[in-house]
């Protein structure tokens, strides 16, 4: 589903100033979107309104413009939760686990029985979305004995096993080693056909693997929004507020050459 | 005869009841089957073997509780004839009769309180819950507060060591343990009540409706038991009123 914001702005009360301002954006289907920016930018905001929990939760906010998701538009934002459609990963991935399964496999399974999923499917569907993500040897393990980053999977799996069509990550990469980065970078890529990813994150290193679109936030307001090429021609300009330093000196040869950036890029983080 | 969530709610729910109602040797002859109900009978078992004894030690602890209630009301309830003198202390029968009554009816509702809760999950609850029409937000609610005292003890831990780290005077005399007693009680209840906020909305962001709604409502189909369970203890508690 394409998702367009038009001159969206949130505050959280009347007397309060905007925590998002004026953001205006498009992502076509099937692409991937890093918001990127640093604490406070409003990251997690623009993902919890597009989600339809910001106007389902905060109801003194105060919203403007207008967030369309496929072929519905809602002005402000959407009002209601809008799951299945769209699946939304909270930061605290200890929040998004239930509580009522004491079971990985149960845990993954949460989201499609309250969606109504046949059993037989449902098994199914657990099954490959935790191979998706690598957890399978986690299957009967308890979800709250489990380490920060294998949580971050198993929201990871859960979410993947409802097949949203868009699918919103707020800050992902959070708690996860070297390897699991790895390992989301290949999911996300190998999402990008059929979903619209939209994944927040202060760290380039993510975002450049995986996004073809990217937003930069900087105290809620938009200071970049483009594709690839783009972002990273101006990287410079963002390094008062995002960690470039390691990727400026990386990016001008990239342009020069040519070179496919994933594959390099990826050598160079040692990832792959 | 199926024994699900519903029978197992009516069952606690009917015993809770009478606890209000019937004499204390009755009260306290369900004990034992309580505790033998708890081991023995499927339904009924706990989810854990942790449980199990958490059970049992709950009932140890409301058996001191009970004993410490009669004993405390014999002393101070001057009514009816002393029965017993210990060195200048009179124990009157009065008193421990009405201990009695009230250790009976705490015994009688914490354990039936307790044999739902040890033995049912809080999944099975949630959707028993859903099904007999509760709305979302109250099972919603209800979740949340289940899952809170969950993880009640583990958080007190984490901010008792965290205010010791800070060197709040957690371990020290009795007065200094009470004035840090309150720089542990507000940062429990603050982070309790925003956790609980968002994990509210993360229930929704997966999609949570009070209930599995296609999960068969096997348990259901218990609600002739349950119905049965309920008729006959009212008709049991209405025949001992008018026999009374």
């Amino acid at each position: 589903m394409e998702i367009t914001l038009d001159r969206f702005s949130f505050h959280y009360a009347p007397s309060q100033q905007d925590v998002v301002s004026g953001i205006t954006m498009g992502i076509p289907k099937g692409s991937c979107c890093a918001v990127l920016g640093p604490t406070g930018a409003g990251k997690t905001t623009l993902l919890l309104a597009i989600s339809g929990a910001l106007a389902a939760h905060y109801s003194s906010g105060v919203g403007e413009g207008e967030i369309a998701i496929g072929p519905k538009v809602f002005r402000p934002m959407p009002d209601k939760i809008l799951f299945p459609e769209v699946g939304l990963a909270l930061q605290e991935s200890h929040l998004m686990i239930s509580g009522l399964h004491e079971t990985v496999r149960g845990e993954v399974g949460f989201s499609l029985e309250n969606i109504g999923t046949d059993t037989k499917v449902k098994e199914e569907k657990i099954v490959l979305a935790m191979e998706n993500v690598g957890i399978l040897h986690l299957a009967e393990r308890n979800p709250f004995m489990l380490s920060g980053g294998e949580l971050q999977r198993v929201v990871l799996a859960a979410l993947l096993a409802v097949q949203p069509a868009v699918l919103l990550l707020d800050e992902p990469s959070n708690s996860l080693d070297a390897e699991a980065t790895a390992m989301l970078v290949r999911i996300l890529r190998g999402l990008h056909k059929n979903t619209t990813v939209v994944f927040s994150d202060h760290q380039l290193d993510l975002a450049i693997l995986v996004a073809d679109r990217f937003l930069v936030l900087q105290d809620g307001e938009m200071v970049f929004f483009g594709e690839k090429k783009p972002f990273l021609k101006n990287l410079e300009q963002f390094k008062g507020f995002l960690p470039v330093d390691q990727w400026s000196k990386v990016i001008p040869q990239l342009s020069r050459k040519h070179a496919p950036h994933i594959r390099l890029l990826s050598r160079l983080l040692e990832i792959r | 005869m199926r024994f699900g969530t519903a029978s197992k709610f009516s069952f606690s729910f009917a015993l809770a009841l009478l606890a209000f109602f019937l004499p204390w040797q009755v009260s306290l002859s369900f004990m034992p089957v309580i505790v033998l109900l708890e081991i023995f009978l499927s339904p009924f078992r706990p989810l854990s073997a942790g449980a199990h004894k958490k059970f049992l030690q709950f009932i140890g602890y409301l058996t001191f509780l009970g004993v410490l209630i009669v004993g405390m009301n014999g002393l101070l309830l001057k009514s009816g004839e002393v029965v017993l003198r210990l060195l200048w202390f009179n124990i009157y029968d009065g008193g421990i009769e009405f201990g009695l009554n009230v250790a009976s009816r705490l015994l009688l509702l914490s354990s039936a309180i307790l044999l739902f809760f040890v033995s049912t999950p809080i999944k099975m609850l949630a959707d028993f819950l859903g099904h007999i029409g509760l709305s979302k937000k109250i099972v919603t609610i209800i979740l949340l507060a289940t899952f809170y005292l969950d993880q009640l003890p583990q958080r007190i831990t984490q901010v008792f060591w965290a205010q010791e780290a800070r060197g709040a005077p957690v371990r020290s005399n009795i007065l200094q343990r009470l004035k840090s007693f309150f720089s542990i009680l507000a940062p429990l209840t603050l982070s309790s009540l925003v956790e609980s906020v968002d994990r509210g909305m993360a229930l929704q962001l997966r999609g949570f409706q009070g209930y599995a709604s296609l999960s068969q409502p096997r348990d259901l189909q218990d609600l002739k038991t349950a119905f049965l369970i309920v008729f006959s203890s009212l008709l049991a508690l209405l025949s001992y009123l008018i026999w009374k």
